[in-house]
């Protein structure tokens, strides 16, 4: 009996308490995110839009860069940084525009195309962190 | 078995959780995304949706001749 004292005043049982009054309530709410939020719990369409959200992030900071170095930066650059003006604007306003439709009418369909549009954003980032090495490969002497 | 020593062995289990629960539930709340970040993302895409964040000079093709 002392034993099952000494067990029940245990951490580890402490533990094992806690892990098992925690578990319903885990299991209500989606990994990750505070489901009070304005995603409601939805991780899929919170890691969409957050994958949007970081890619534009990226994006306008390299364009930033660009802005503030155009005199000193290769035209070569400048050339990219206008082409991935010009694509990823639709790019990304089309990837949201998808998400947003998958919102109201959430289908299996619907969550294919969001993550196909999401492969656009990708691309954008591939492309920036290309351009990104051109940038310091020309700032080398 | 003695039945009073499992009632005080499970008395003391049952306040070290409601001693340590509470913080727990607030452990468990600091690993999520919060409500406040959450909505920060919402915004921003919403600002991409409308066009209203690509307004900025360094959206503007830059010259190239």
């Amino acid at each position: 009996m002392k034993t099952l004292t000494q067990f029940l005043r245990s951490p580890i049982c402490l533990c094992i308490l806690l892990a098992a009054l925690a578990l319903p309530q885990t299991a209500c709410q989606t990994r990750g995110l505070d489901p009070t939020g304005v995603y409601q719990g939805d991780a899929f369409v919170y890691q969409a839009e957050n994958t949007i959200a970081q890619t534009y992030v990226a994006l306008n900071n390299f364009l930033t860069f660009v802005y503030q170095n155009q005199a000193t930066l290769p035209k070569a650059i400048l050339k990219g940084a206008n082409e991935l003006q010009a694509t990823a604007r639709p790019s990304l306003q089309t990837a949201a525009n998808t998400i947003q439709v998958y919102k109201t009418a959430p289908t299996a369909e619907g969550k294919d195309k969001v993550q196909a549009s999401l492969e656009a954003a990708r691309s954008i980032l591939t492309s920036i962190n290309t351009y990104l090495q051109e940038s310091q490969a020309a700032k080398t002497p | 078995m003695n039945p009073v020593l499992v009632i005080n062995a499970l008395t003391a289990g049952i306040s070290l959780v409601e001693q340590f629960y509470p913080q727990f539930l607030e452990l468990q709340k600091q690993g999520l995304v919060s409500p406040e970040d959450q909505a920060k993302v919402a915004g921003l895409v919403d600002s991409i949706r409308s066009g209203a964040a690509f307004n900025g000079p360094q959206w503007k093709p830059f010259p190239t001749e």
